[in-house]
């Protein structure tokens, strides 16, 4: 499609250069029919490259959540001191799970789509000529995220749907590459992971579609 | 003329057929890229160290031995009477408590949700173990000497009830209320408690089991 757009963007600006010496033809007018169709490409289009390897964030760490490095806890909850019948019956219960002890700081970690010890640094990447478009492009982004199954949001066990890792874009960010003769600008998103519904450890899978929008 | 007049009749074709001003505004393009993420197998094991277990009440009670009959004489001495409580004869005794420990001295007990498990694990359980450790003799020592109680057969209990010294229990994720809670279950022999007060040992402390637990 990229390609496609290119061949337009190029054969509108030769017949818009030969417009003014050229008698008037029959496809003078197929080219105003064309341009009404794809006014965007007057200016030239973007090539636009999405990320298209699958992107395997480092493994999260138990100090991320925890508030020291060991993936085993013991927790003392301290002493219980019931009554108990002549027969051995025990009324009082030592605890609910609402008065355990949190111990875990968080339940969210977080990665930017470039920290996969990846050398490719970015998700997607915006190239366009300067000659093509003289000023900075006007572009915006957005990110949507899903498991294999399309639930928004989510990132499922391999093996285990009813284990799933809520997951939000909390930042974003826009890398300025232009060189002399082309703009390039390169983004990438940060991640935010909530194990709430996690009870598998293993991997989680899921994709991130990216959008550019722009003049 | 006639020119001009096939241009527009293509432009305003163009028009009917085009959104045109739909395609005035920005245009977008998206890719998709997979993406994974490893969790790592975590544990925690909440537990309860330090169990007091108290007695509710006292072994007190009247109870009402039926009616006796003794002849006096008018000197007041007694003839042997009838349904008389002979000294060590506890056989004779009519009504007897129904906390009665004669014939019966160990008492089996739960103590429940004194454990819980939560974490992830790569099948979203794990095996948690009992192990009886040492001082499950408790003494109470008094002026007379001293007395014990004896604990055995530790087991312990998950939330369907099911016991065991080892089982298999569902891990449902790291969040609080997600955990597995359990109890544990043992013995108390009581025939060599012959005084009242506080069995432990001699260092203050209790008897002993271990609970471990492991993903899976």
């Amino acid at each position: 499609m990229h390609r496609r757009q290119q061949r337009d963007n190029t054969c509108i600006e030769r017949i818009f250069g030969e417009k003014l010496s050229m008698p008037v033809s029959i496809i003078n007018v197929t080219v105003f029919v064309f341009i009404f169709l794809h006014p965007v490409n007057s200016l030239g289009v973007p090539e636009i490259t999405f990320r298209n390897n699958v992107i395997g964030f480092v493994e999260m760490e138990p100090e991320e959540i925890f508030s020291n490095s060991n993936d085993a806890q013991s927790v003392n909850e301290g002493a219980f001191e019931p009554e108990i019948s002549w027969y051995g019956n025990i009324v009082e219960e030592g605890f609910s799970t609402g008065d355990l002890q949190l111990v875990y700081s968080t339940l969210s970690f977080s990665r930017w789509t470039n920290a996969t010890g990846s050398n490719r640094p970015w998700l997607w990447r915006y190239r366009q000529q300067k000659n093509e478009h003289p000023s900075q492009p006007s572009f915006s982004v957005s990110y949507s995220i899903e498991d294999e199954y399309g639930n928004n949001g989510k990132l499922t066990h391999t093996a285990d749907s009813e284990s799933w890792i809520e997951v939000t874009v909390v930042d974003e960010k826009i890398i300025d590459n232009s060189k002399k003769k082309r703009w390039i600008f390169k983004g990438s998103a940060k991640l935010e992971f909530n194990i709430s519904n996690a009870r598998r450890s293993g991997v989680y899978h899921g994709s991130i579609l990216t959008t550019l929008t722009y003049l | 003329m006639k020119l001009k007049n096939a241009i527009g009749a293509l432009i305003l074709g163009a028009t009917l057929i085009s959104p045109l001003g739909k395609t005035l505004n920005a245009a977008q393009t998206s890719g998709n890229t997979r993406i994974k993420v490893t969790l790592p197998e975590i544990i925690i094991l909440h537990y309860i160290s330090e169990i007091s277990l108290n007695f509710t009440t006292d072994l007190t009670t009247q109870i009402d031995e039926q009616s006796g009959s003794w002849t006096t004489a008018w000197d007041g001495t007694n003839s042997a009477g009838t349904n008389e409580l002979a000294n060590g004869a506890s056989h004779n005794l009519e009504a007897r408590p129904t906390f009665e420990l004669d014939g019966n001295t160990t008492i089996n007990t739960s103590v429940p949700n004194v454990w819980a498990v939560r974490g992830l694990a790569p099948n979203a359980e794990a095996t948690v173990t009992i192990t009886q450790g040492k001082n499950t003799t408790l003494t109470h020592t008094h002026t007379n000497g001293s007395d014990t109680i004896t604990l055995s057969g530790f087991t312990i209990s998950s939330p369907d009830e099911t016991t065991g010294v080892t089982m298999d229990v569902a891990l449902n994720g790291i969040a609080r209320a997600d955990a597995t809670v359990g109890g544990v279950n043992f013995t108390m022999d009581l025939s060599l408690a012959d005084s009242a007060g506080e069995y432990e040992n001699a260092d203050g402390s209790g008897f002993e089991y271990t609970i471990s637990a492991t993903t899976i």
